[in-house]
């Protein structure tokens, strides 16, 4: 009993109708490394967010060194020696090193005298953390100037200066690349050294076998299998994580691809991608997998003329073009859902209307003013066609639920009339039916000629919905499945370099 | 849209509406008012329409001429639904097609399908698809429905005796959560029933005003159907549904004629 540092049992959470953990169980030894692994939307971030306090479970027993637990805040959990790196990074770019680590705990760390901060006192003691992790790190660099993998390390000598004695990191190299990798892996293994327990969530098989010493497999809200990692293939613990699939509920149209529309021969950028070549036709879905930091969303970034290439041709419909910003892509007949709704996709405080036409206003314009009627009814036939629900064409968008801001998205760019669509994550964050709904708006798009990819880490969905799949690994093109020979197994295998 | 298929569309709409006025029509076709205006001119001289204060009414003789052609009648909810459904079918397939106005529409688009084998219990659906080259079409037998064009009874049942279909379609009077699939009549339930066992793929095409309405004869459960071809505006919840027990739902959008918009971008 005494065995395990943290005990989570039976641990169940709901969000309204969906059961996302349906009664998890995961013991942790003291002072390993233990890899939490699963599918995207398997509930390793939920059932991480709990044991932080961030969220609070429905049912089931916290067992913190022996002793029941109720944990109802961050606040708590640090407390108790929890401290939690989240996959998107939490520190200000415009403070120093120094400052972000004692961040909301200067008072603690004897750091304020009358009411300022001293600040040599802060730098030297942010110093001797770092130092004692071995991090070649200034505290007194403004964190802005440090590359992702730094910033991840200060994120770490943060939760060391708050004497974690549980940190817990939610896929921490996603945004590193392999050298980085490996120099943070010599990190993670000196913060173990000190006595720290590691909850290592990733769904990278490669990296959970390198570095952690048990694991525990989580599918569909349960945890379905748990053991020390030297025991288990890298193999078992992919069928583990898939499971039997349901791929019978998604709306594939099987249309016969007709001509070519898309050709991108040997196409490289300065860090990201290289050599990559695939065609996409006529008609045709053509999904792109890869883990997170693979290189998928570079590679339709680079398309639209948002990175620069290096090498590389890209064709349409046969003949080269060269495109040099997200305008001409546009012009092009390009159209990209860029993953980030919010950001890189909306313009948040304008109107649905004003959004809806943005995409090309010179088609609204007369004599340099946008002509308000005509607005207007584009606008009102877009929404109709795609059912949007609104209230009004004034209304901002930032008031919609996020399935209606994606089809505000997608009528934007039926409005700009592409023939070539890029989809990052067209689902990501939407209910059911509004899931459904994007998968038909696809299937309209390919029935008029059009050729769509498709960008999704749901793997369900790309087998379902996808006329071809390919498989982006280290920023190169590592398979391609067809057909019937799309699967999550064959996916994931190739996704993580075992291809 | 190019003038010539703008002016097309006009003529459809006023068969259906008789009158319109330019600030809907300009809307409807997201063109400017001149544009529309112009079309109208066009309309006029070919003596289709006569143009008013505002607004456009169709001529009686033109009406008249038009009332003829079945299409004028199917609503567009109705007629999106038959061009998706038809996308269903396959090259070689061997398909049942059920009777009422939305499996009509499914035959109209088989025009481009080769070799596909149609038995139907419709009698529309067959006149339709004698026109078809691709299609071989059988028809059932049985008692006609009074007012339809469908058959039904012990000699439809009997037809379906040793034969076997990859896919069948039929369309429904009711989709409901407490009452599953219902039909309007007994004979057709029976006879539906019949089908689902002899084939591998079951098809069900409903508009969207069927759902929440309940028909006088049981078909089936929810669950036990493999895809369901209907429209965007059906209730979420069926949409939701459907996704959770595996069922694929079909709901046409109208992106095309968007697409082909840019050509008329420098009017």
């Amino acid at each position: 009993m005494n065995d395990y540092l943290l005990e989570l049992i039976d641990i169940q959470k709901s969000f309204g109708k969906h059961s996302i953990l349906k009664g998890i169980n995961l013991r942790i030894k003291p002072g390993e490394i233990h890899g939490l692994i699963g599918k995207n939307g398997a509930g390793k971030t939920v059932l991480m967010k709990i044991v932080n306090g961030v969220i609070p479970k429905d049912s089931g027993r916290i067992i913190w060194r022996g002793k029941e637990r109720e944990i109802t805040s961050v606040k708590q959990a640090q407390s108790l020696g929890f401290s939690m790196v989240y996959q998107d990074l939490s520190l200000f770019p415009d403070l120093t090193v120094a400052e972000n680590i004692f961040a909301g705990h200067f008072a603690q760390n004897g750091l304020v005298k009358c009411g300022v901060i001293e600040l040599d006192a802060l730098y030297r003691k942010a110093q001797n953390v770092l130092d004692r992790l071995h991090f070649t790190i200034n505290a007194r660099t403004k964190l802005a100037l440090l590359g992702l993998g730094q910033q991840q390390m200060v994120e770490i000598a943060r939760a060391i200066s708050r004497k974690a004695e549980l940190l817990i990191l939610d896929e921490p190299t996603a945004a590193l690349n392999e050298q980085e990798v490996g120099r943070f892996f010599q990190i993670l293994k000196e913060v173990q050294a000190l006595g720290v327990t590691i909850i290592y969530i990733s769904h990278r098989i490669q990296e959970i076998k390198e570095i952690a010493q048990n694991i525990t497999i989580i599918r569909d809200g349960l945890d379905v299998a748990s053991f020390p990692i030297n025991t288990v293939e890298g193999e078992d613990i992919i069928k583990l994580m898939v499971g039997e699939e349901a791929l019978g509920r998604y709306p594939r149209l099987g249309l016969a691809a007709r001509k070519e529309l898309l050709r991108v021969e040997g196409l490289s950028t300065a860090n990201v991608l290289s050599d990559i070549s695939f065609t996409l036709h006529e008609r045709e879905i053509l999904g792109i997998a890869g883990l997170a930091g693979s290189g998928r969303t570079a590679l339709v970034d680079a398309i639209f003329g948002v990175r620069a290439f290096i090498k590389g041709k890209i064709f349409l419909r046969g003949r080269e073009i060269k495109l040099k910003s997200p305008r001409q892509a546009i012009k092009m007949g390009f159209a990209y859902l860029a993953e980030d709704r919010v950001h890189a996709g909306l313009f948040n405080n304008l109107t649905i209307k004003n959004n809806i036409v943005a995409s090309d206003l010179t088609r609204v314009t007369q004599r340099g003013f946008i002509n308000a009627k005509r607005e207007c009814s584009i606008a009102q036939g877009l929404v109709r066609r795609l059912g949007i629900l609104i209230h009004s064409l004034q209304q901002r968008v930032s008031t919609l639920s996020s399935g209606n801001q994606q089809k505000i998205m997608l009528a934007k760019w039926l409005f700009s009339g592409g023939y070539v669509y890029l989809l990052d994550e067209p689902t990501n964050g939407l209910d059911i039916a509004s899931k459904v709904d994007v998968y038909n708006i696809m299937n309209s798009i390919i029935c008029g000629g059009s050729g769509v990819i498709m960008i999704s880490s749901d793997l369900s969905e790309l087998i379902g919905m996808c006329h071809r799949v390919l498989v982006i690994f280290k920023g190169t093109i590592v398979g391609e499945l067809k057909g019937s020979e799309i699967s999550e197994e064959k996916i994931l295998k190739m996704a993580s370099g075992r291809g | 849209m190019f003038a010539v298929a703008r002016q097309q569309k006009i003529k459809e709409l006023l068969l259906k509406h008789k009158q319109i006025d330019v600030t809907t029509l300009a809307a409807t076709l997201g063109v400017t008012e001149v544009t529309a205006r112009r079309d109208l001119d066009v309309l006029e001289k070919e003596g289709f329409a006569t143009k008013t204060h505002g607004g456009v009414i169709i001529n009686e003789a033109v009406m008249e001429e038009n009332r003829e052609t079945p299409d004028n009648c199917v609503s567009p909810e109705i007629r999106e639904i038959g061009e998706s459904a038809a996308l269903l079918i396959d090259d070689k397939d061997a398909v049942f097609i059920g009777g009422g106005l939305t499996c009509q529409q499914i035959a109209l688009n088989l025009k481009n399908k080769q070799r596909v084998m149609v038995m139907t219990n419709d009698l529309m659906v067959a006149r339709e698809l004698t026109n078809t080259n691709g299609v071989i079409s059988v028809v059932t037998g049985g008692n006609t429905l009074a007012g339809t064009n469908v058959l039904l009874g012990d000699l439809a049942l009997r037809a379906l005796e040793g034969i076997h279909f990859n896919k069948v379609i039929i369309s429904v009077a009711g989709v409901s959560f407490s009452h599953g699939f219902t039909t309007d009549t007994v004979e057709e339930a029976q006879l539906y029933k019949q089908l689902f066992s002899i084939s591998n793929e079951t098809i069900i095409v409903a508009d969207y005003n069927k759902f929440n309405k309940i028909g006088f004869a049981h078909l089936t459960d929810l669950t036990s159907i493999h895809k369901l071809v209907t429209n965007k505006e059906v209730d979420p919840q069926f949409k939701e549904f459907f996704f959770q027990h595996n069922i694929k739902v079909y709901t046409p959008f109208e992106v095309e004629e968007l697409t082909t918009w840019g050509e008329s971008a420098g009017e």
